[in-house]
């Protein structure tokens, strides 16, 4: 009931018999959960696989199905409803999701979402944060674009993540996690937002072209959104004001310039031939 | 606490590991799985505290 681990090693040690305690009848099935909750979680902090474990294990047992709070309280689980309610979908999910979850590369609000997903994605979504080690707002990131990738596109977000060039980045050996994190960021994006990434990229391409230089920066219209773009001025001395008013001067007259601000309608195509 | 039931005692006594269903993983909380860690405090130290245990069939049975 509680000492797995104890009795491994005692067994592995040679050992033949041991001091057991043992809950003799007619201890209720009840009371040997909270004898077995309480064996673990008064001892050490659980983690969030076991806090799950132990919710389960009382619900299970408890007369009528749900355990007094006070029960709960007196063994240091959490009790707040809506936590322990998300809590306890934890220890039902993948073993590979619980595994994330367990050395930390998956974050409990992330489990929780990913966990609604049918298996297959949610084992394949755990195995590459796994892989990465990336933060929650860049796995949230990836969870929503190749979701949506998977429901325009009438396909399994599984199959979305087995794309050739999505195993080639996840694969490189020439890459470290952070590099490949940002290259299946670009490529689910890519892949979410065609037309926009080719606008963006068309863009870059465009602004590359003007040679603007470090003191003159051109940012688009927010998100590709809007239709004003925005100029920004960096400058120390007088001089610098002079030669960026020059610059200006014929950044103005500079036809990749005007087919800048007027490509947008058309994602910048066609325009960035030299 | 429910009612009595819920605080029963166990009481100590030695048994053979062999008797220890080790499949039975009805109750466990714990996730880690190794025990390596333990051998050293065992061999030194003995069993501090002793594993909780439910009776079988066998022992209910008597």
């Amino acid at each position: 009931m509680s000492g797995f681990r104890r009795v491994d090693a005692c067994r592995r040690l040679g050992w033949e018999a041991v001091p057991a305690r043992v809950l003799e009848a007619p201890a209720t099935m009840y009371a040997c959960a909270l004898k077995s909750v309480g064996e673990n979680s008064l001892e050490r902090p659980l983690n969030l696989i076991e806090t799950s474990r132990a919710l389960r294990l009382l619900d299970r047992h408890a007369p009528g199905g749900t355990p007094p709070p006070e029960d709960a309280s007196a063994l240091g689980l959490p009790t707040h409803a809506g936590l322990t309610a998300r809590l306890k979908t934890l220890c039902r999910m993948p073993e590979e999701v619980q595994a994330a979850v367990l050395d930390e590369t998956l974050s409990f609000a992330m489990a929780c979402e990913i966990g609604q997903l049918e298996e297959g994605p949610a084992v394949a979504f755990a195995r590459l944060f796994r892989r990465l080690k990336t933060g929650l707002n860049k796995q949230r990131e990836i969870v929503t674009l190749v979701s949506e990738i998977a429901c325009r596109d009438g396909i399994d977000s599984t199959a979305v993540l087995s794309e050739p060039e999505m195993i080639r980045v996840q694969d490189a050996e020439d890459l470290d996690r952070s590099q490949k994190t940002q290259s299946i960021r670009r490529l689910v994006r890519r892949r979410r937002f065609p037309v926009l990434t080719a606008a963006e990229d068309h863009f870059h391409a465009l602004r590359r072209r003007l040679k603007l230089g470090a003191n003159l920066q051109l940012a688009p219209p927010r998100d590709f959104e809007g239709t004003r773009y925005t100029l920004t001025l960096s400058f120390e001395r007088l001089e610098e004001v002079e030669r960026l008013r020059a610059q200006l001067d014929a950044l103005v007259r500079h036809p990749d310039f005007k087919a800048l601000l007027t490509g947008k309608g058309r994602g910048f195509a066609g325009t960035t031939d030299p | 606490m429910g009612f009595d039931g819920d605080r029963a005692e166990p009481c100590t006594r030695c048994i053979l590991l062999a008797e220890i269903d080790r499949a039975d993983e009805h109750f466990r909380i714990t996730t880690r799985r190794s025990s390596d860690d333990l051998d050293l405090s065992l061999q030194r130290l003995g069993l501090l505290t002793a594993p909780l245990v439910l009776p079988g069939i066998a022992d209910t049975s008597s």
